[in-house]
């Protein structure tokens, strides 16, 4: 029986690999996304934070907000949606064809719990902004040392 | 059979020329669409409006630009940072096959769509036959 994480490694099998994977996978059932931007999942996003909120921005030009559903719960956020292809009509042919279509999921892990209720969103030109406001059990506290 | 437009870049590759302003430059992605009377041509361009874009047909050569608004906020922690904000830029080379004049562009949510006529002389033509 293996004792540490690599002790798997000489049986060239690693189950928490494997979990891993399954993850990713199950990702992978709805995220048919044709194209890669930066070598990420569609859309590729961008999170920075203060100790007030957490502010999460993606590039998802072309995306009606229609067709875009965006949840929180606690410390994740969902993004999906879809992107459809161009219709070709008659005669008319792909001569290049970059950018990327089809549906896409991406969970964003926040950095810190936040409040549901009084979440933000906005998409221009292509850009959607989210604005995550902190909750309040989430805060930090000062801890009174007694003695 | 139409003459074909060969929609090229210098290259084979967009090129990302040299610059004085400092700052990253993108190539957007681009679909291009042949239809029997004219190129359409899409280019992704998040972040940049309507006012920020320029697009040039000159001397047989397409250019497409976008500028971007930098939103950085300061005081942030960055905590994930998975893509870049920059200006666009892209060449194409296109030949005389297409008609600067008539050229039809929109932009929305951060999507450029060209819509550029082909000259005459390269546009299919229906042929008549003629008999009994």
């Amino acid at each position: 029986m293996a004792r540490w994480d690599w002790d798997f490694e000489t049986f060239d099998w690693n189950p928490w690999r494997e979990l891993a994977r399954m993850g990713r996978r199950a990702n992978d059932l709805v995220d048919t996304f044709s194209g890669n931007v930066f070598g990420v999942p569609f859309p590729p996003v961008n999170v920075s934070c203060d100790s007030q909120k957490v502010v999460v921005t993606a590039e998802i030009p072309g995306v009606k907000p229609e067709d875009l559903d965006l949840s929180v719960q606690g410390e994740v956020l969902t993004l999906s949606g879809s992107r459809g292809p161009e219709k070709l009509e008659g005669d008319e042919r792909f001569r290049r064809h970059e950018r990327g279509h089809g549906a896409f999921l991406r969970t964003v892990a926040l950095p810190f719990a936040v409040d549901g209720d009084k979440v933000e969103a906005s998409c221009v030109n292509g850009v959607l902004s989210v604005s995550l406001p902190r909750s309040e059990a989430s805060r930090p506290r000062k801890i009174e040392i007694k003695g | 059979m139409a003459k074909e437009i060969k929609v090229r870049e210098s290259a084979d590759e967009a090129v990302v020329p040299e610059r004085v302003e400092t700052g990253p430059l993108f190539a957007p992605q681009v679909d291009i669409i042949e239809r029997a009377e004219s190129m359409v041509i899409l280019a992704d361009m998040p972040g940049v409006s309507k006012d920020k874009v320029e697009v040039v047909l000159e001397n047989g050569v397409l250019t497409i630009e976008g500028e971007v608004e930098q939103t950085e906020q300061p005081g942030t922690h960055v905590h994930v940072r998975e893509y870049d904000v920059g200006n666009f830029h892209r060449c194409f080379t296109v030949g005389e096959g297409l008609d600067p004049a008539g050229v039809e562009a929109t932009m929305k949510d951060g999507v450029l769509r060209l819509v550029i006529p082909k000259t005459r002389a390269h546009q299919a033509r229906r042929i008549e036959i003629k008999g009994q």
